[in-house]
């Protein structure tokens, strides 16, 4: 294997399980930085808390690692105060949809041209074993310990009835393939949903490798994406579960694309500097 | 406004930037993605100088020390109180916040010369030169929009000086009346 760009030259002391699906998916986010040829010091990976929210430390970039929940606000004003900016927000199930889901939905509505990477392994991994918003019925818990009876959250089908531009679902077996959707979904203009299906190997003895395998196929070549309609059937369909990318929309207009501030200065914010006699024509003109 | 220089703080990156880097200040350059030829990388967990997660317990102190020098500087350039009285003051009526108008009002209406004011529009840290505000006064009245008094507390805490308050907490603003009234008593006392 060549050198890759956005991997460190020396070796790294990784946190994550031997066999965890995360190595998978960090070895398709740097091959997918690399192969997209976007400059290192352009990127920036914004994540929050949980094993998942632990690759920006392990990728050779720039990165917000911040609050629980709280990796699409701070990707949000990462785009906002510098659109030429390549950023990506990852985490996990738990965090994007758990104590991230307010902000998750906002985001969808505000629309920032940032990739979503959420690592869904129906768990909380990190805090060893709790049920997340994704854990399926009846899987028993140290903490759901009669098993889960709350219906789990379909990111994907809630994310095209919400219109998010770009909604995907890959798999951590399959690294390659995986690679590839998360290209198309940093080149789509606006908001992209990657929910990768990854399993947990300490914490979920439900949703194994072998399950994954026997309830996901890839979707036909001819699917067509743009059908927001079918796109939404598909994206119900569970049980086996759709992979690839379910629902495609080039017309929504990114969030920092709207924004006045760029209207007559498509400057990043760190380049400009106060004008006191802009700010007094202001205030004189609301007297 | 026109005098106020404007003041640029984010630096272009150098090819080996560490967002933490040592400093005697603790104030480490501020760079931001995409100007210059390093990362800036930022953890909210305990971190190295290059904003990477680590768990030496040597390195969590070093960072500890760096951010206290930090507060130093930050002490250093804390806003000092508003005083408003003659020299000589006996009692001096502290304030902060929102309360301001209403005790100048009261104090104006009661008319002794020997009653000055101390506003704090920034609590926290306090400016170096609160103590001797303080030391100067036989009599403190710290007037709050507060149940237990905590300004008046920090006050005692850090200059030693004793205070007396005057607090409300029923969710409405003081009255210039009552502040009247409420001052009077304690200037009795």
């Amino acid at each position: 294997m060549t050198e890759n760009r956005f991997d460190f030259p020396h070796n790294i002391d990784m946190a994550w399980c031997p066999g965890c699906g995360n190595f998978s998916i960090r070895r398709s986010l740097l091959a997918a930085l690399d192969d997209l040829g976007v400059v290192r010091e352009k990127v920036v990976l914004v994540s929050g808390i949980g094993q998942a929210a632990k690759m920006p430390q392990y990728i050779n970039t720039n990165f917000f690692n911040g609050l629980h929940g709280r990796a699409l606000p701070a990707a949000t004003a990462v785009k906002a105060s510098n659109p030429g900016l390549t950023v990506i927000a990852e985490g996990g199930d738990g965090d994007m949809y758990g104590e991230g889901g307010n902000h998750f939905l906002h985001a969808t509505r505000r629309n920032p041209d940032i990739a979503l990477f959420v690592h869904n392994n129906m768990v909380y991994g990190l805090t060893k074993g709790q049920a997340s918003p994704t854990t399926r019925v009846g899987m028993v818990t140290p903490v759901q310990a009669a098993g889960v009876f709350e219906k789990p959250l379909n990111p994907v089908s809630l994310a095209v009835s919400l219109d998010v531009p770009f909604v995907a679902r890959a798999s951590s077996a399959d690294w390659e393939t995986t690679k590839e959707i998360m290209k198309k979904a940093i080149l789509h203009r606006g908001l992209a949903l990657v929910d990768i299906f990854q399993p947990c190997i300490s914490f979920n003895k439900l949703n194994t490798y072998q399950w994954f395998k026997d309830n996901s196929y890839y979707l036909e070549d001819d699917y067509d994406s743009t059908n927001k309609t079918t796109a939404y059937a598909k994206a119900q369909e569970e049980f086996p579960f759709p992979l690839g990318v379910i629902y495609s929309n080039r017309e929504r207009v990114p969030f920092e694309e709207s924004l006045p501030v760029y209207a007559h200065d498509k400057r990043p914010l760190f380049e400009r500097t106060r004008v006191p006699e802009k700010i007094e024509q202001i205030l004189k003109s609301k007297a | 406004m026109d005098d106020l220089p404007a003041e640029r703080y984010v630096s272009r990156t150098p090819v080996d930037y560490r967002r933490f880097s040592f400093t005697a200040t603790g104030v480490s350059p501020r760079g931001v993605p995409g100007f210059g030829e390093g990362i800036v990388c930022v953890d909210s967990d305990e971190h190295d100088e290059g904003g990477y997660i680590t768990e030496d317990s040597n390195l969590r102190a070093r960072m500890v020390d760096k951010r206290l020098r930090k507060a130093a500087v930050v002490k250093s350039d804390a806003l000092p109180p508003v005083f408003t009285g003659a020299d000589g003051y006996d009692t001096l009526i502290v304030g902060w916040g929102s309360t301001y108008p209403a005790i100048a009002e009261a104090i104006e209406s009661i008319g002794r010369s020997d009653l000055a004011h101390l506003h704090f529009s920034w609590v926290y840290p306090l400016a170096p030169e609160t103590a001797s505000y303080l030391q100067k006064a036989n009599n403190i009245i710290v007037v709050e929009q507060h149940a237990t008094g905590q300004f008046g507390q920090l006050l005692t805490l850090e200059t030693g000086c004793q205070i007396v308050s005057i607090l409300k907490y029923n969710g409405l603003p003081f009255s210039v009346e009552e502040l009247v009234r409420e001052i009077q008593v304690r200037c009795r006392e």
